[in-house]
């Protein structure tokens, strides 16, 4: 077989076999679906252009990782020089609209994304590594180039900061103010109990 | 560490463990010291555990676009020209290095031309100073064998008198020196004119062992009230530069020209001999 047929085999297999996980981080990290759709398109583009550069195949789920957080990176950088939005401290997007009015029109999925788009995203991108696209802590700390506790602590401090926005909406819901680092019950808010 | 710092401290780590996988040490190490402590630990470490796996379900709940893997299956397509064959590469490579070595090439060869002109310039500028400024004459003489001889002795290389018989009178010569280097100077007269012709060896100047001859224009006026002019040229590594009044040098120069392509073609003296006795002959 031609080897830019063979390529051509092996791109297609990547595109069958991450191209919906890969989505799935995307959708996640940036709370846009059409953005994360992009993403992902840019993703498989690069992929494909520097196909060559991929001498262990075994390792292409993380290297097809490697070329998204870079994307989704770029991605963020771009946002944040375009928003007018203030940021705050820690460098997390204050959302204009009232958490609870946006928990009156939103479904699960959406209560989730608004979450995770208040993280920070040093926090939230080993937390979706690990919780989303399945990599162990030790292997995202070698992608992220980190030491494990610097990611066990990030992944951490991201669940804590989950919780505390849970507990947030749970006071909008019922006017009284309970913040705690417990861990909250993520189904609750759902409807899931 | 008091009992709050303490159950902190238990938290973060339960917190922390929770990501690892039931048989990561780490987390052992916590859930030994869970059993162990409070009764509030055990709970909620039941409930991290829940939580994390809440997480992870909740959290794949995406689905893509129809559209998107279609989109993706495109990429080949839309990108052909980016997947360019290793051999392509190589011949685009291959071109563009052979295009740098001539281009470095070419840069090479005009600057050392423009190296070769400047030392003959120098040379020519010396010869017009000792032209106008220095014709002492250490052996007065009109033979040219006894003068060539003389001079050859003392600088250690041939000496030849290429414009003998173009009626010249030779009036004598000396050595000297251009930049430490020693050259033969002899003085002539053509004509009521003076001529001078210094001779030096080619490889004590860094100059190839055959020169076009090379003419240059003196614009001021030499002691005789005569613009003059200089040529330079060269065969079988002796260089020769002849300096006199403008007419008569423009006049040489064609004379020159034919006797450097006759020593050129044979470097035996006495074949330039019988072909000049030839052309005199002719005319």
């Amino acid at each position: 077989m031609h080897t830019s047929q063979k390529q051509r085999r092996f791109f297609e297999g990547l595109v069958r076999d991450h191209s919906a996980e890969l989505y799935g981080y995307a959708h996640r990290f940036c709370g846009d679906p059409e953005m994360a759709e992009d993403l992902v398109a840019d993703t498989f583009t690069a992929a494909w252009r520097g196909l060559n550069s991929l001498r262990h195949r075994e390792r292409a789920r993380a290297w097809l990782y490697g070329i998204l957080r870079n994307h989704c990176s770029r991605w963020l950088r771009d946002k944040l020089r375009r928003s007018e939005s203030p940021i705050d401290d820690q460098g997390t997007v204050m959302e204009p609209e009232s958490i609870p009015d946006v928990l009156d029109s939103l479904a699960l999925q959406d209560h989730l994304q608004t979450l995770l788009s208040r993280i920070e995203p040093r926090y939230r991108e080993p937390f979706l590594m690990v919780f989303l696209a399945g990599f162990s802590c030790k292997e995202t700390a070698a992608e992220l180039d980190l030491p494990l506790g610097t990611v066990l602590s990030r992944i951490h401090r991201a669940r804590k900061a989950l919780r505390r926005e849970v507990a947030n909406l749970a006071v909008a819901d019922d006017g009284s103010v309970s913040r705690s680092d417990k861990p909250s019950n993520i189904r609750t808010i759902g409807g899931r109990q | 560490m008091t009992a709050p710092e303490s159950r902190d401290s238990l938290r973060r780590q339960m917190g922390e463990a929770s990501a690892l996988p039931p048989d990561d040490p780490l987390r052992r190490e916590v859930e030994n010291r869970i059993t162990g402590d409070d009764a509030w630990a055990e709970p909620e470490w039941l409930a991290q555990l829940q939580e994390a796996e809440g997480l992870r379900l909740e959290l794949a709940r995406t689905a893509p676009s129809e559209r998107l893997t279609q989109r993706l299956l495109a990429i080949p397509d839309e990108n052909r020209v980016r997947i360019v064959p290793v051999p392509g590469r190589t011949w685009l490579a291959a071109a563009a290095i052979l295009i740098f070595l001539f281009a470095v090439w070419q840069g090479w060869r005009i600057d050392r031309q423009h190296r070769l002109h400047g030392r003959v310039e120098t040379l020519a500028m010396l010869a017009l100073d000792d032209h106008l400024n220095d014709r002492l004459l250490t052996d007065a003489t009109v033979d040219h064998v006894e003068l060539c001889d003389a001079l050859g002795e003392q600088l250690g290389f041939e000496v030849q008198m290429p414009i003998v018989d173009r009626g010249f009178t030779l009036r004598g010569g000396r050595t000297d020196k251009w930049g430490g280097t020693r050259i033969a100077f002899s003085l002539w007269e053509k004509g009521g004119q003076i001529f001078t012709l210094s001779q030096f060896r080619t490889t004590d100047y860094d100059l190839p062992a055959h020169l076009s001859r090379e003419l240059f224009c003196c614009p001021e006026p030499g002691i005789d009230s005569i613009p003059t002019d200089i040529i330079v040229w060269a065969t079988d590594e002796a260089g020769y530069v002849l300096v006199g009044p403008h007419s008569e040098v423009n006049e040489f120069e064609l004379t020159a020209n034919e006797m450097q392509a006759a020593v050129a073609a044979d470097h035996d003296m006495a074949m330039y001999d019988k072909q000049t006795e030839q052309k005199r002959g002719e005319i």
